[in-house]
């Protein structure tokens, strides 16, 4: 389970002063459900899931996260958490077993379990057959399947994604789709970020609409719809970024 | 924070450093093997170039021969020299190096020495004062005189009854005493606590980079900050990697090193009949433990430093202006004569350069020895604390 | 080819690398700071050094004291030496550098020096390469050197015969070259060889930047694409490669001849301490000469990192040229080279052996012009190969 509790993250920025990137964020997203985090360029989605995934301390308020504190126990939420973002790149030297095996052995897992691990991951997301080349000799898809490997292979029960499918063909973005609702039916909770509105009408329990830092409007597709008036997601996502402006 | 972790990270930076091969041979193999043969390479033509001079014919000029036939005759048999006519425009050939010295007899010089035993007479050389091949023929000159001088001091002597030991009635020798591990350190000391300094620096200098800066530009630090990996265990992780590679690089490029200078043979003139090169092992290992901490400090400070850069390219830019600032307190070895006091122990760097060039002449103030390794260890510590310190701030890691 | 493109481009190209904090830096600030710095630093340290080796005094032993009363005593008042008792741990003691020397006088010594006939010998102890002790022996040797020959005056004086007898002739050395060759025998040497060593550095990062750099800030792709030629692009960058390596070797000469004028004692130890100033008119020819050098570095340069995917890459290739560019450098440092009509052909070293003439105040115009030409003929050579590779797909686009 994700609970974001007044989530706040401030910035120091030397020409422009403070900035307020992510302000009294609050939400939750129970396992067994994807909660996707809608907005554009800037709008606080990147810093919020990095706050929930550790990476970057709170300035106010907490998140508990698979059931500990991201602010007192952050190592045991990154114990639990899979994080994958734009710029979790691949290490290009290492091949795609031996960066998957970094990580599983950073999480903790022995030989035997890591190995099993690594072959079913493998073998789920069909990766056999680059197995060992250098991650700098792969495509795009095969990148980011090693990327998605990597998140997985202590099994965790948190999710995080931020703009997962952010510029891969149709036929990859289709494959992470399908990963992510997997996971769901696995009954892990899942939540990620994109600012692509069909994606989240394919696979979204729970909407969050963020739009400078603050958390705009929440809830299922349907309850959106109808709160705002507007047959579609683009619509309300336009309707309520312009009533905040 | 977990040993386990820490060793994970190292094993897998040092599995990755191994795999660039192309930056591996360009900063680390190349340094190795090339620097030791060029400048062996620069030494070996340089002695060839000055036996070649010494063996051309140099050109030398008479001036009022006439005055001094029999020293004259003895000039003409020096080896090499070859005596042209006497003109007016000698000093403008002197400078134009078409010849190499003009020798002036005054005149009656032979005849005074005859009649006039008791004054002494002298003889000009004009020369090109710190030209090789003119200093080379008035060295030759000066011989030819000196035994020239000695026969005719001889003859005096004979003469009137005298013995040779009224011309010289005790004689002098200096003899040295100092046993060869001691005289070879002292000429070691000199140039290799430089030499093993600044290769302790650039040896972590590019791993540093490469594993911070290079890090952020190739995207992968987040990846690594978002593992249950702990800042510190990050940061000692690539800190080990950057400590191995500037202690094997500094430890191969001194190898390779003496290797060249230990073929080389008789490179310096010294090291051929007397001298045998004999390096003490105790000295050498115990300036390895004073550069240790030293290399800590450096791999930690380098690390820190890279850290703040964005990319690559930035890092260098911080980083190259660090090499002059430690290149000065570096050379500290080379200054004769000054003296380790409390003071000094305290300066980095410059303490380990001075200390370095006592041990290896086979001092070993204790004292000194345990002051600097602390304070070293002190900057090493402090180092290493702003390295971790730097990796834990968001501003720092996420710099875009 | 438009001239106009030529210098749009190169407009833009100085402005973007001015902007560039760290290239300033390393284009004004270091020639402007190295040689005074060098200059100034060097004879500063040495000075003090050696003010300060001066006044110490060197301690030393006496074996056998009792045998040479005279001499003994003679060394007692030498300035410079101080005598400590003697003991039998001599050689331990000038090992640790507690004693710098140890004088040793056989039995009968004194009688021996007066009347007798043959010569009995001193010992001196010291350390070998240990500049104290050395220092400690040179004192002694002149005291003894001294007291020898009080003691053939007296031997002779002592048959009505005077020391005249013994020198009939000694050698005079005087030097008639003229300040500028003297102090320009080492300058001149080392100076030729800073500046190639600036000339080509300073082209290093432009170079890098304006090609490697391009591809990886992804660049490169959008100036291709715009309606500049592939010759005016890498003219004018080219152009700019050129104007900061000139720039800078007209800086470095400047701030050397201005820290020659203002700072002569220091400089003294290179130049012998002869008065040595700069000709400007060997100034003028040397930077003319070193340009089509520049030419050569610039477009060899460019070329090299053109082939680099990214700064990390163009790093480790220029490495490589930077080596090959030290080693004929070095050589003319070598004493014993001079230059002939073959060496006039060799890059790098031809012009190092040149501006070593010139700024000794010689002026061999016939190698002069070999010199020049040939190098003209390598930098024209460089440039088209530069031009060449700026046209090939396969390595702008190289991925």
């Amino acid at each position: 389970m994700i609970e974001a509790q007044k989530l706040c993250k401030e910035f120091q920025d030397k020409k422009r002063g403070k900035i307020r990137a992510v302000e009294q964020v609050s939400f939750r997203c129970l396992p067994g459900q994807i909660y996707g985090l809608l907005g554009a360029n800037g709008a606080g989605k990147t810093t919020t899931l990095r706050m929930l995934a550790t990476i970057l301390k709170p300035t106010g308020g907490t998140a508990l996260v698979g059931g500990f504190d991201v602010v007192k126990e952050p190592e045991k939420v990154r114990a639990h958490v899979g994080f994958l973002s734009t710029a979790t790149a691949l290490y290009g030297r290492l091949t795609a077993q031996e960066m998957v095996e970094y990580f599983g052995r950073l999480y903790g897992l022995d030989n035997s379990t890591l190995k099993r691990r690594i072959d079913e991951v493998f073998g789920r997301l069909g990766m056999d057959e680059f197995r060992d080349r250098r991650c700098d000799k792969l495509s795009t898809g095969m990148k980011q399947k090693v990327s998605i490997a990597r998140t997985l292979v202590h099994d965790p029960p948190v999710m995080i994604f931020d703009e997962p499918t952010l510029g891969l063909d149709v036929m990859t973005a289709r494959t992470i789709v399908g990963f992510i609702r997997e996971c769901r039916q696995q009954g892990k909770t899942v939540i990620f970020s994109t600012h692509v509105m069909s994606e989240v009408e394919k696979l979204c329990d729970t909407i969050g609409i963020i739009h400078n830092g603050k958390l705009l409007a929440e809830g299922t597709l349907e309850e959106l719809r109808h709160r705002y008036q507007q047959p579609d997601l683009e619509e309300v996502f336009v309707h309520v970024v312009e009533a905040a402006a | 924070m977990k040993a386990r972790n820490v060793g994970i990270i190292f094993r897998k930076e040092l599995t990755d450093t191994l795999r660039d091969r192309r930056t591996l041979i360009s900063s680390i193999l190349l340094p190795i093997l090339l620097f030791p043969l060029l400048m062996g390479g620069v030494i070996g033509l340089s002695i060839l170039f000055i036996k070649r001079a010494e063996q051309q014919t140099a050109p030398v000029m008479l001036l009022g021969a006439e005055n001094a036939p029999e020293l004259v005759r003895q000039i003409r048999a020096i080896e090499n020299v070859e005596v042209v006519p006497p003109a007016s425009d000698y000093v403008q050939k002197i400078n134009d190096k078409k010849i190499q010295a003009a020798v002036e007899f005054a005149p009656g010089l032979e005849a005074n020495i005859e009649q006039h035993p008791d004054q002494p007479q002298s003889i000009t050389v004009y020369w090109y004062e710190g030209e090789l091949r003119s200093r080379k023929t008035l060295q030759r000159i000066q011989k030819a005189v000196r035994e020239y001088r000695e026969e005719i001091v001889k003859a005096r002597l004979v003469a009137r009854k005298l013995s040779a030991a009224d011309a010289k009635p005790f004689e002098f020798e200096q003899k040295n005493v100092a046993a060869a591990e001691k005289v070879t350190g002292n000429i070691l000391g000199f140039i290799l606590p430089y030499f093993v300094i600044i290769l302790c620096l650039t040896g972590a200098m590019y791993p540093a980079m490469d594993l911070t800066a290079g890090e952020k530009e190739r995207g992968t630090m987040e990846t690594i900050i978002a593992s249950p990996a702990t800042r510190g265990e990050i940061v000692f992780g690539k800190f080990l990697l950057v400590l191995l590679s500037s202690v094997v690089t500094t430890a191969l490029s001194i190898l390779s090193f003496a290797v060249t200078v230990i073929v080389g043979g008789g490179i310096l003139g010294r090291f051929t009949k007397e001298f045998v090169i004999q390096v003490s092992a105790r000295s050498t290992a115990t300036v390895f433990v004073m550069v240790l901490p030293l290399a800590v400090a450096f791999s930690a400070a380098l690390m820190a430093i890279a850290l703040i850069a964005r990319n690559y390219r930035e890092a260098q830019g911080y980083i190259a202006p660090l090499m002059f600032v430690v290149i000065l307190p570096a050379m500290g070895s080379f200054i004769p004569g000054i003296e380790l006091n409390a003071t000094l122990a305290m300066v980095p760097i410059l303490n380990v350069s001075l200390l370095a060039k006592e041990v290896f002449a086979g001092q070993y103030p204790w004292k000194m020895i345990g002051l600097i390794f602390a304070w070293t260890c002190v900057y090493a510590a402090a180092a290493l604390w702003f390295a971790v310190r730097q990796f834990k701030r968001e501003e720092i890691i996420f710099r875009t | 080819m438009r001239l106009h493109n030529i210098w749009v481009v190169y407009r833009k190209e100085l402005l973007d690398l001015m902007r560039d904090r760290r290239t300033l830096i390393g284009t004004f600030l270091w020639p402007l700071v190295f040689f005074p710095l060098m200059t100034v630093g060097f004879g500063q340290i040495e000075k003090m050094v050696s003010q300060k080796a001066a006044k110490r005094e060197a301690s030393i032993m006496l074996l056998g004291a009792e045998h040479a009363p005279e001499l003994a005593a003679k060394l007692r008042e030498t300035e410079g030496l101080a005598l400590v008792p003697t003991a039998d741990d001599s050689v331990q003691q000038i090992n640790n550098k507690k004693l710098q020397a140890a004088v040793e006088f056989p039995a009968g010594f004194q009688e021996k020096i007066l009347t007798g006939v043959e010569p009995p010998k001193v010992s001196i102890y010291f350390y070998d390469t240990e500049g104290r002790s050395e220092r400690a022996v040179d004192r002694i040797g002149k005291t003894v050197d001294q007291y020898r020959a009080e003691v053939v005056e007296r031997r002779l004086g002592a048959r009505g015969l005077m020391t005249g007898l013994l020198k009939p002739v000694d050698v005079r050395a005087e030097n008639v070259a003229s300040a500028e060759k003297v102090g320009g025998i080492m300058l001149g040497t080392l100076l030729p060889y800073f500046i190639i060593l600036l000339c080509l550095m300073s082209a290093l990062q432009p170079a890098i930047d304006l090609t490697a750099g391009e591809k990886e800030r992804g660049t490169m792709e959008t100036i291709l694409a715009s309606s500049v030629g592939r010759i005016e692009l890498v003219l004018g960058k080219f152009l700019l490669v050129l104007s900061f390596s000139v720039f800078n070797t007209i800086l470095s000469i400047s701030s050397f001849a201005v820290t020659m004028r203002f700072a002569k004692d220091y400089a003294a130890e290179m130049t012998r301490g002869h008065a040595y100033t700069i000709n400007p008119k060997a100034m003028l020819l040397v930077f003319l000469i070193v340009l089509p050098l520049a030419v050569l570095f610039s477009a060899s340069l460019l070329t090299i990192a053109l082939f680099a995917k990214s700064f990390k890459e163009a790093q480790s290739y220029t490495g490589y040229v930077m080596l090959a560019a030290i080693f004929p450098a070095l050589i003319s440092i070598l004493p014993g080279i001079d230059l002939n009509a073959g060496l006039a052909l060799v890059p790098i070293i031809n012009v190092s052996l040149v501006a070593r003439e010139l700024f000794t105040g010689s002026f061999p115009w016939g190698l002069m012009g070999l010199v020049f030409a040939s190098t003209t003929v390598y930098a024209a050579a460089a440039l088209w190969v530069a031009m060449k590779m700026f046209q090939r797909e396969d390595v702008l686009f190289r991925a």
